[in-house]
C-alpha cells in the first residue's frame, strides 16, 4: 500500500489539491477566495500533466544529439498542453478579478451573502 | 421542504408562491397544517446549512474517487507508460530536422501545433480586451480617481528605486535573453514575455506610472499587442502555405524566432495592461 502510495505521489497530491480547490471554490463566500481555488484546481490540473511526461532518469526535451536517440530525453507533450493550461488560467483569473473589482464598485462587498442580500434588496 | 420552498421563491424572485390548488382536499389539509412560515433569512440559513453538507459530502465522494483513479494510473516516471508514444519518438526525432530548433516544446508549440498557440495568443488578447471593457474608467470612475489620486500615487520610494535601478537591467536583460534564445533553450516567448512584463511592473512600481507613460502610452501598447499577433498569423500563414515541412529547416529556424518574439510580444504588453488596469483602471 505504502509503496503504491509512493509511487503515485504527484498524482495522489494532485487530486487531493484538486479537491481541496473544488471545496474551497463552492464553499468560500468571498469572490477573491472563489479566485485564488481556481487557481489552486489549475496548479492541481498541471502537476498532474507534467508529473505523466516525466520519465526516470532523462534530460528535458532540449535536443544535444540532433535528437538521433529519442530514448534520452522526457516526453515534451505534457509541457506544451500545461503552457496552453497556464495561459487560459491566467487569462481567466484576469477576467474574474476585473468582474470582481466591477462588483465590488457596485455593491461595495465581495461577500456572497451580503452580496445575495444586496442584489435582492435592489430588486424589491 | 422549507429548502424547496425557498429555492421556488428564489426562482419566482422573491414573490410567495400560491398553494396548487389542483392538489385533492386531503393534501390542501396538509399543507394548511400549522407550520411557522420561515422568513427569508431563516430559510437563507437552512439553504446554506444544506448546501454546505452538500458540498463537503460531494467533496469527499470525490476526492475518494479520485484517489482510487490516482492509485490504478500507469507508475510514474516509466519509460513503457502508454503517454510515451511514437508521437513523442516522432516530435523528438525529426524536430531539429523539420523545425530546426533545438528546444522540441518550443518546436512543437510554434510549429507542429502553431494553430494551437496562436488560439493562445488570441485568448490573452481577448483576456485584455475583457479587462479594459471591464475596468474602463467611466465618469463616476474618473471622479473618484480624482480624489483619492495623492494617496494612490505614493509610489516614489527611495529603498525601491534604488533596488530597481540595480535589478531592472539584470531583469530586462534576463527576459530579452530567453525570449531570443527560446528555439534553442529553455524559454521562449511566453516565459520571456512575462519577464519583460514584470520589468515593467517594477519600473511602473517603482518610478510611477507615469514614467511608464513616457514611452508605453495606450497606443504604443495597442500597436505592440495588434502586431504581435499580426506578425504570428502573418508568418504562421506563410509557413503553412508554403508547405510546411518541405521548408528548409534553417528558414523554420527563423521563421519560430520570429514567432516567439511576436508572442512574447503578446504576452509582455498583456501583463502590464493587467497591471495598469487593476491598479489606475486605465494605461
Amino acid at each position: 500500500m505504502l509503496d503504491i502510495i509512493i509511487d503515485n505521489r504527484y498524482p495522489i497530491t494532485a487530486m487531493i489539491l484538486f479537491v481541496i480547490g473544488f471545496g474551497n471554490m463552492m464553499l468560500q463566500p468571498n469572490l477573491i477566495k472563489k479566485v485564488v481555488a481556481f487557481n489552486v484546481m489549475d496548479a492541481a490540473t498541471f502537476l498532474l500533466l507534467a508529473s505523466r511526461g516525466y520519465i526516470a532518469g532523462r534530460a528535458a526535451a532540449i535536443l544535444t544529439d540532433g535528437g538521433a536517440n529519442t530514448d534520452l530525453y522526457v516526453n515534451p507533450i505534457p509541457a506544451g498542453l500545461v503552457l496552453t493550461g497556464i495561459v487560459v488560467s491566467v487569462s481567466v483569473s484576469a477576467f474574474s478579478l476585473a468582474l470582481i473589482q466591477r462588483i465590488h464598485g457596485s455593491y461595495g462587498t465581495v461577500d456572497m451573502r451580503v452580496l445575495l442580500a444586496e442584489m435582492k434588496k435592489r430588486e424589491e | 421542504m422549507k429548502i424547496f420552498d425557498f429555492i421556488t421563491a428564489w426562482v419566482d424572485g422573491g414573490k410567495s408562491v400560491p398553494l396548487d390548488t389542483s392538489l385533492s382536499g386531503v393534501r390542501e389539509k396538509k399543507a394548511a397544517s400549522p407550520r411557522r412560515r420561515l422568513s427569508d433569512r431563516e430559510s437563507f440559513a437552512e439553504f446554506m446549512k444544506l448546501y454546505k453538507g452538500c458540498c463537503i459530502v460531494i467533496c469527499v465522494l470525490m476526492v475518494v474517487v479520485l484517489l482510487i483513479g490516482a492509485v490504478t494510473l500507469p507508475v510514474f516516471g516509466d519509460p513503457g507508460n502508454p503517454t510515451n508514444n511514437e508521437v513523442v519518438r516522432r516530435y523528438v526525432g525529426s524536430a531539429e530536422s523539420e523545425t530546426g530548433v533545438e528546444n522540441v516544446i518550443a518546436g512543437m508549440i510554434l510549429n507542429y501545433r502553431g494553430f494551437d498557440t496562436f488560439g493562445e495568443s488570441c485568448v490573452l488578447f481577448l483576456a485584455v480586451c475583457c479587462v479594459m471593457l471591464l475596468l474602463w474608467p467611466t465618469s463616476d470612475r474618473i471622479r473618484d480617481e480624482q480624489a483619492e489620486a495623492p494617496s494612490a500615487r505614493a509610489g516614489h520610494d527611495a529603498i525601491l528605486s534604488c533596488v530597481c535601478r540595480l535589478v531592472l537591467p539584470c531583469v530586462l536583460a534576463f527576459g530579452v535573453c530567453i525570449l531570443f534564445n527560446g528555439h534553442i533553450s529553455p524559454g521562449g516567448g511566453f516565459s520571456g514575455g512575462s519577464v519583460l512584463g514584470a520589468a515593467l511592473i517594477l519600473f511602473a512600481v517603482a518610478f510611477g506610472a507615469e514614467a511608464v507613460q513616457r514611452f508605453f502610452t495606450r497606443t504604443v501598447f495597442n500597436i505592440v499587442r495588434i502586431t504581435g499577433l499580426m506578425i504570428y498569423a502573418v508568418m504562421f500563414g506563410v509557413y503553412i502555405y508554403q508547405g510546411a515541412n518541405g521548408i528548409r529547416s534553417d528558414l523554420a529556424h527563423y521563421i519560430v524566432l520570429v514567432i516567439d518574439i511576436a508572442v512574447g510580444l503578446v504576452v509582455m504588453s498583456t501583463m502590464y495592461g493587467f497591471y495598469s488596469f487593476y491598479t489606475k483602471g486605465d494605461l
